[in-house]
This record gives structure tokens, C-alpha cells and sequence, in this order.
């Protein structure tokens, strides 16, 4: 463990997305100190440029952007883990019960996977929401509904090969019951790649959120990166800073995940481990 | 008809405020002839399925047909109607007949002569058939008799006060008997091809590009119209239209196709001129669920009111182009304007003086600092509705209300605010089509599952009597009586209020001259001319 934190650091983009990473968790926990005011609120002093008084400036509603970007992120953290870990959940289920069992189970689950995957995830989500009406909760769930299928064929193709190692067939001979093997003999060496997709899947949630909110469809009762883009959309050549600012905001969150993702990736697979000395 | 430059650019700058007057050359205009040439673009969306004026309510369509078809009256732009194709008219003192003496010298685009038989076919057989608002309107006509070829008679089965208003383009834009006698309306090729009495004469269509209207060298008005052509080219993306202004590719943008947002920045423009006011009243608009609690109090809802800073939802909606809502109709039809029933004087915004009321009212602050929570429904794409629901969130938390916001997609809207009625407080915008009958949905008894009427069960016996007298009588004196009548009940009960005055602006280009004679924006454009053209036709 201690050599895997040891090559994760020594990546310095991966130390980087890291601390990025860390940062916004930091800045979540701290909103309310950080950012007091109502990020919702509508001000009298509409579009003022970032300075003293306002650190990122106002939209054309008198809010605060500043704390619009600190509420946006607890928006936008919350989506990427809850979203990721619902489909990562059921990803590695449905990837383990196929792998595991092979035969039928895994030609229906395979099947079923294959029909989310066929599915235009975006154009779904778009879809779902705009009929059953924005809220947290529901983007949530469908980002995650939506995204399960890639974690499900990578532990469901871990399965397939771990499950013949000499390892798995000397557990096998002790006698201990499926469930048991399952659990804690294959799933904790296939976890490295469902771990990897899981931080590449809180990237593409937090982007996937961000563009429902674009289209209209965030909840109007919350504040998020995609929404503030949504309503700076009719005001680029009056204020710069009304779409700049959640714009980047959003590119840095993403970023970071990836590279966190990819500092997971390197830092667990031997070959690269290798290649690197 | 109202000579060119009668409407001076200075009596615009009375009517508006001064910042929207940018009549690029200023007073002067007065003075200038007009010039006949030249060629004005305008952007429309999206492509028309047909050209047919009176087939349609789509405003796409209008644009064109309206300089195509000529109706029998004209609407000014202060509210008057003058002669069009009908040079005059009477109405009966019982308000049931109507007579229209005819122009004698006007002739359809292909040559042949205009007479009292289109009329009667127009009206007859297509108007009060298909055309899907003037419809409801024709079911009250008895008969249409043609006595001579240069008179209309038209009686109706009872009195209707705004009746004169459907004799005007686009809700009849007369058509050619004889090029349309004995075709299937809907499939007919004439729909592609429009052929009229207007200023300006169909030449070719383009699907998906451009539509190009030229000049009627036998327009019945002498010397008109002044310009050579009209292209409509046909642009879909919102700001497409907005960037090819800019660039001068388009000369014309109408309200319903330009984004107010950006009027603050190109009124900056000395290239650019813009017309407030150039559709029909319309506004936007609160309603209350009174079958619901807490909102089944009136005094709840007064307090509600009070809490909202209209003066900011204007600004904020509608880019302080609107007006803070005064009268429960509109105080653009000022005969029907009293001050005994003005919102502004009954429930000034004034966050203290609701809290104190919701107190009283028995929803005293809990411990968490809120009273009771309001789900409001609205359609999330409209372009006024977030910005005013916003708004809305922010002046309610002000006075401990907990809003929590439901913007759902036009259908979804549909079905929990006018179908199921699942709402506490909804937000809809309303257009009056030039009359307050259009606006008397609003508050009207209504058990339907409609769209777009009254969604909040309210069901007043007094007010629907007044607004069924209101709508008979002819002259807008006695009807002004019953609509004020029923205002100051509507002010008090306040089972659903106007927000704001919606104002819609037309942006153009500075060279056109003579543009917004209309009340409507069904323009015919047989007066605007460009600066620096010819003498001469």
C-alpha cells in the first residue's frame, strides 16, 4: 500500500488532481464559512464585474457567482460520488454475478448490459428528467442507472480470469461457500480496474450534470456549474465573468478526476509499473 | 389612410421613453420624402408551411401574408382601426349589423378585379371554417349579404364589442374567389402561392432559405408602396438572427424573434432602431391554488403579493422593457382602467408589512425562521418565467416563505398546472389579442381541463355576469363600466394576479423609415422607404 501511495506522488499530474481533488472536498466542508451568503438570492447590483466587493462578480440576477462556484461545488462533488458510486454498485454486482457464474446468468446479464450500453446515455437523461421535472435526487439516480454498464464488463472479465487461478481453486477446495469466494477471495484482487473507472465515472457525472443543467434542467432550487453556464449563455458579450468562472471551475473538476484516475491506473498496473523502473 | 409621416418621429419620442427612440436621423425625418428602392430583409422562423394568412394563428406566416392580403380594416398603432380594403363602414346602434362600403378600384395580383363576392367567399367559406382563432369569432355571424358589388353587409346572431378587430389581416386577409372556389382549402396549391390585393406581390419561396415578396405596381393606394422588395429569410437559431443584424444580412427583426436580452447592448447602436409595444398586450402572470392551504386565504395571498419587488421582476424578466402591473386586465386598454382597482395602491411591495400580515394571517415564523412552503410550477424553457421565478424565490424567503421551484418542460407543465391542477402557485404569461375578452379566461369560471384558462377553481357568479355584459356591449365606454366593475373584485379576492406587463420590441435597421404603423405586428410595409433611394417609382 505504502508503494502505491509512493508511485501515485511520484506522478506529479496525478499529485496534482489529487490536491485538486482534496481542495474542493476541503472547500465543500468549508461553504458555509467560506461563502455565507444565499447563492440563490437576487441582489440589486446586477452585473458587476469581479472586484473588491464581489471576488468573481454578479450575474444578471445580482448573485454572487464566487458563492455560487463554492455552493456549485458541493452540487457538483455530491452528483460525481453519489452518481458513481450508484453505478460503480451496480456495475461490480451485475460484472460479478455474470463472471462469476458464467452460463445463462451471464449471457442474460450480458444481454441487459448491452442494452444500456446501446442506449444514448445523454439523450436518455435529457429525456427522463425533462419529463419527470429536475431534482438532485433524480439526476443522481439516472447518471448512475445509466452509467454501470463499462465497471460491469470490466469486473465481469476480471471474474473470468481469476476465477481459474490456482488461488481461487485452493479456496475452492477448502470447502468455502460461493458467496464467501466471491466476496473475499475474487473481488478484492478485481477492485484495481473498478476502482479506476469509478474515479473516471465521477468525471463524466459531474460532466454529465453539467450539461443536463446547460439545457435547462438542473434543479432550479439548487445552484450548479451546468446552470450558471445555462443562464450565462445569453450574456457572453455583457459579462465575461458570468460564464468564465463555473466554466473553468467545472474543466479543473473533471480534469482532476481523470488525472486522479489515471495516477489510480498507472500506479496499480504492474506493466506500466515496470516501463516506469 | 394616414399620410407618410404623419406619425412623426417626434410624437414616438413622446410615446417612448427616449431612450428607445433612435430614429437614426432625429427630427429631421419629418421633413424628408420618401424615397422609392431598395430592398429590406427580414428574419423569420421557422419555415412556413403555407402563406395563407387566415389558415393559420402561426405569426411566421403573418409577417408575410400580411403584405400579400389585404384586410378589410387596418389596425394604427394607437389602437384605432382605419379602412383597408373597405374605405368605410357603419355599425347599427344594436351593434348587429355592419355594413363596409368597398374600394372600387382594387385588383388581385393576377389582374383581376376585387369585389364584394371575395369577400363573402373569404368570410364565408374559408374564415369561418378553418381559421383557428377568428372561428370562434364567426359563429356569431348570421350572414354575410352583398348587396351591390362595392358593399358588405354582415349581421350577427348577438352583439359582440371587439368583432371590427377580426375584420383586419391577419384574421381576415381576403383571398381570391375565383382562384379558390371549388379547391380543398388545406391542399390547395394557392396556399404555396399566394395571390392578394396587398402592396406586395409573391415571387418565389425557397424552403428552409428565403421567402421574396416584390413590389405591386397596381397597389389600389397611388404611389405605394415605396420599397422593391421584401426577402424573409428564414433563420432558426435565436442568435444567428441577433449576429447576422449586426452584420447587416438582415434589416428586420420582429419581437417574437428577437431575444430581449440583448436590447440593452444594441439600443447602444446608432445603426439599429427599436419599437416597444408592437405585439398585443400580454402579460405575465400568478396563480394561486385556492383550494389549497394556506393559499385558500385571500389574506395570504394579499401578503404573498405584497412580498414580491414587481419593479425587479421587470427589470429582471423582462429587461426593463415591461410595466409593474397596475389593473387585473391591462392598463393598456385604458378605458378599462380605474384607480379604485390598482395593485400597486392595494398591495405596494412592502416585505414588512406582509410579514406582519402572514403573522396575523396564523402562520407565524418557526423555529427554522420559514411559515409554510409553496411548490411553483412553471415551464422551465420560457424565456420570462425562470428569471421571474427567481425572483420570486428570493422575495418569498424574504418574509419566511420556502419556495421550492418546479420548472418543467411545456408538456409536464401543461398537465400539473391546467390538467391536474398539482400546484400551489403557478406562473403563466397570457396575450389579450387586442381586446380584454382575450384576457378574461384568466379569471372566467372554468371546469375544463383547458389549457392556458383558469386553473385555480376560482368561480365568481357576480364577475362572470359582468364579463359576459362586458363583452356584448359595442361601445368601450359601457364596457369599460364592467370591466372595472369586475377589477376592483378581482383586486380583492386576488385569486390570481398580473406580475408585469410584458412589452415586446421589434428591432431594425436605422435606414428604414416608416416602419410600426400597425396596432398589431401584422405590418403591410406599403409605407416604409429607405433612406437614400430614388424620386421616382
Amino acid at each position: 500500500m505504502r508503494s502505491f501511495a509512493r508511485r501515485f506522488l511520484r506522478n506529479l499530474p496525478a499529485a496534482a488532481g489529487a490536491a485538486w481533488v482534496l481542495g474542493m472536498i476541503l472547500v465543500c466542508a468549508l461553504v458555509p464559512w467560506l461563502a455565507a451568503s444565499d447563492p440563490l438570492r437576487v441582489g440589486g447590483d446586477a452585473f458587476a464585474p469581479p472586484g473588491a466587493a464581489y471576488w468573481f462578480g454578479t450575474d444578471n440576477q445580482g448573485r454572487d457567482i464566487w458563492s455560487g462556484i463554492l455552493h456549485g461545488a458541493q452540487v457538483s462533488l455530491a452528483v460525481g460520488f453519489l452518481a458513481a458510486i450508484t453505478s460503480s454498485s451496480i456495475g461490480v454486482a451485475v460484472g460479478a454475478a455474470a463472471g462469476f457464474h458464467g452460463g445463462w446468468v451471464d449471457s442474460f446479464l450480458m444481454r441487459v448490459t448491452e442494452l444500456f450500453q446501446i442506449m444514448p446515455r445523454f439523450f436518455l437523461a435529457l429525456i427522463i428528467i425533462s419529463l419527470f421535472g429536475a431534482g438532485i435526487g433524480k439526476v443522481i439516480f439516472v447518471i448512475g442507472v445509466l452509467s454501470w454498464p463499462p465497471t460491469a464488463r470490466l469486473i465481469r472479465a476480471e471474474f473470468l480470469t481469476l476465477k481459474h487461478r490456482d488461488f481461487i481453486e485452493a479456496a475452492r477446495a477448502t470447502g468455502i461457500g460461493d458467496l464467501t469466494l466471491c466476496f473475499r477471495q475474487i473481488l478484492p484482487n478485481a477492485m484495481a480496474p473498478a476502482v479506476v473507472a469509478g474515479s473516471l465515472d465521477i468525471a463524466q457525472a459531474i460532466l454529465l450534470e453539467a450539461s443536463l443543467s446547460f439545457f435547462g434542467l438542473g434543479d432550479p432550487n439548487l445552484i450548479s456549474w451546468g446552470t450558471m453556464l445555462y443562464n450565462a449563455q445569453g450574456y457572453l458579450r455583457q459579462g465575461w465573468w458570468l460564464s468564465i468562472f463555473p466554466g473553468a471551475a467545472i474543466f479543473l473538476a473533471v480534469l482532476a478526476f481523470n488525472l486522479v484516475g489515471d495516477g489510480i491506473n498507472e500506479a496499480l498496473n504492474p506493466r506500466l509499473r515496470e516501463s516506469q523502473g | 389612410m394616414a399620410i407618410p409621416g404623419r406619425l412623426l418621429p417626434t410624437a414616438f419620442c413622446v410615446f417612448l421613453s427616449g431612450a428607445l427612440c433612435l430614429v437614426a436621423a432625429g427630427q429631421s425625418v419629418a421633413q424628408e420624402k420618401p424615397r422609392y428602392g431598395g430592398t429590406l430583409i427580414q428574419a423569420i422562423a421557422p419555415n412556413p408551411e403555407h402563406l395563407v394568412t387566415i389558415l393559420t394563428t402561426g405569426v411566421h406566416i403573418h409577417s408575410i401574408g400580411c403584405k400579400v392580403y389585404s384586410g378589410l380594416l387596418a389596425s394604427r398603432r394607437d389602437g384605432t382601426l382605419g379602412p383597408d380594403l373597405a374605405k368605410s363602414w357603419e355599425v347599427s346602434p344594436d351593434g348587429m349589423t355592419y355594413t363596409f362600403h368597398l374600394e372600387r378600384d382594387v385588383r388581385f395580383h393576377d389582374g383581376k378585379p376585387f369585389t364584394a363576392a371575395d369577400v363573402k367567399f373569404t368570410f364565408e367559406q374559408v374564415v369561418a371554417k378553418f381559421h383557428p382563432r377568428a372561428r370562434r369569432v364567426m359563429v356569431n355571424m348570421q350572414s354575410v349579404e352583398t348587396p351591390d358589388p362595392f358593399t358588405v353587409v354582415i349581421r350577427l346572431k348577438r352583439a359582440f364589442g371587439p368583432f371590427l378587430l377580426s375584420m383586419t389581416c391577419p384574421e381576415s386577409g381576403i383571398l381570391p374567389k375565383h382562384l379558390w372556389e371549388g379547391t380543398d382549402v388545406l391542399k390547395s396549391p394557392q396556399r404555396l402561392k399566394p395571390v392578394g390585393t396587398g402592396p406586395f406581390m409573391f415571387r418565389e419561396a425557397a424552403a428552409g432559405s428565403h421567402i421574396t415578396l416584390v413590389r405591386n405596381p397596381n397597389y389600389f393606394k397611388k404611389g405605394l408602396p415605396y420599397l422593391d422588395r421584401i426577402i424573409l429569410k428564414i433563420i432558426p437559431d435565436t442568435p444567428a438572427r441577433v449576429l447576422a443584424l449586426e452584420a447587416g444580412e438582415v434589416d428586420f427583426i420582429a419581437s417574437y424573434f428577437f431575444p430581449k436580452q440583448q436590447f440593452t447592448r444594441l439600443s447602444k447602436m446608432k445603426e439599429f432602431q427599436f419599437q416597444k409595444d408592437t405585439d398585443t398586450p400580454g402579460n405575465a402572470i400568478i396563480h394561486f391554488n385556492i383550494q389549497r392551504k394556506p393559499l385558500d386565504d385571500a389574506r395570504v395571498r394579499r401578503a404573498l403579493y405584497m412580498a414580491l419587488n414587481r419593479k425587479l421582476i421587470v427589470e429582471r424578466a423582462d429587461f426593463g422593457l415591461g410595466k409593474e402591473a397596475s389593473s387585473p386586465f391591462d392598463s393598456r386598454f385604458p378605458w378599462l382602467v380605474t384607480p379604485e382597482a390598482d395593485y400597486r395602491k392595494a398591495y405596494p411591495y412592502d416585505p414588512a408589512r406582509a410579514n406582519r400580515l402572514l403573522d396575523e394571517a396564523g402562520h407565524p415564523k418557526k423555529a427554522d425562521g420559514t411559515r409554510f412552503t409553496v411548490a411553483v410550477v412553471y415551464m422551465s424553457s420560457h424565456p420570462l418565467l425562470p428569471p421571474t421565478s427567481q425572483v420570486l424565490r428570493s422575495n418569498w424567503a424574504d418574509v419566511g416563505v420556502k419556495v421550492n421551484l418546479v420548472g418543467v418542460e411545456r408538456a409536464v407543465m401543461q398537465e400539473r398546472a391546467f390538467g391536474k391542477r398539482d400546484y400551489d402557485v403557478t406562473l403563466q404569461t397570457y396575450t389579450s389579442a387586442g381586446d380584454p375578452v382575450g384576457l378574461v379566461r384568466i379569471y372566467a369560471t372554468n371546469n375544463s381541463r383547458s389549457v392556458f384558462v383558469n386553473p385555480t377553481w376560482y368561480s365568481n357568479p357576480k364577475v362572470d355576469e359582468l364579463f359576459s355584459k362586458g363583452g356584448a356591449a359595442a361601445d368601450v365606454k359601457i364596457r369599460g363600466e364592467y370591466y372595472k366593475e369586475a377589477s376592483k373584485i378581482l383586486v380583492t379576492d386576488i385569486p390570481s394576479a398580473i406580475l408585469f406587463e410584458r412589452s415586446e420590441v421589434d428591432a431594425a435597421s436605422a435606414k428604414f423609415k416608416g416602419l410600426w404603423r400597425a396596432g398589431t405586428p401584422y405590418e403591410r410595409w406599403d409605407e416604409v422607404w429607405m433612406a437614400g433611394g430614388r424620386e421616382k417609382p
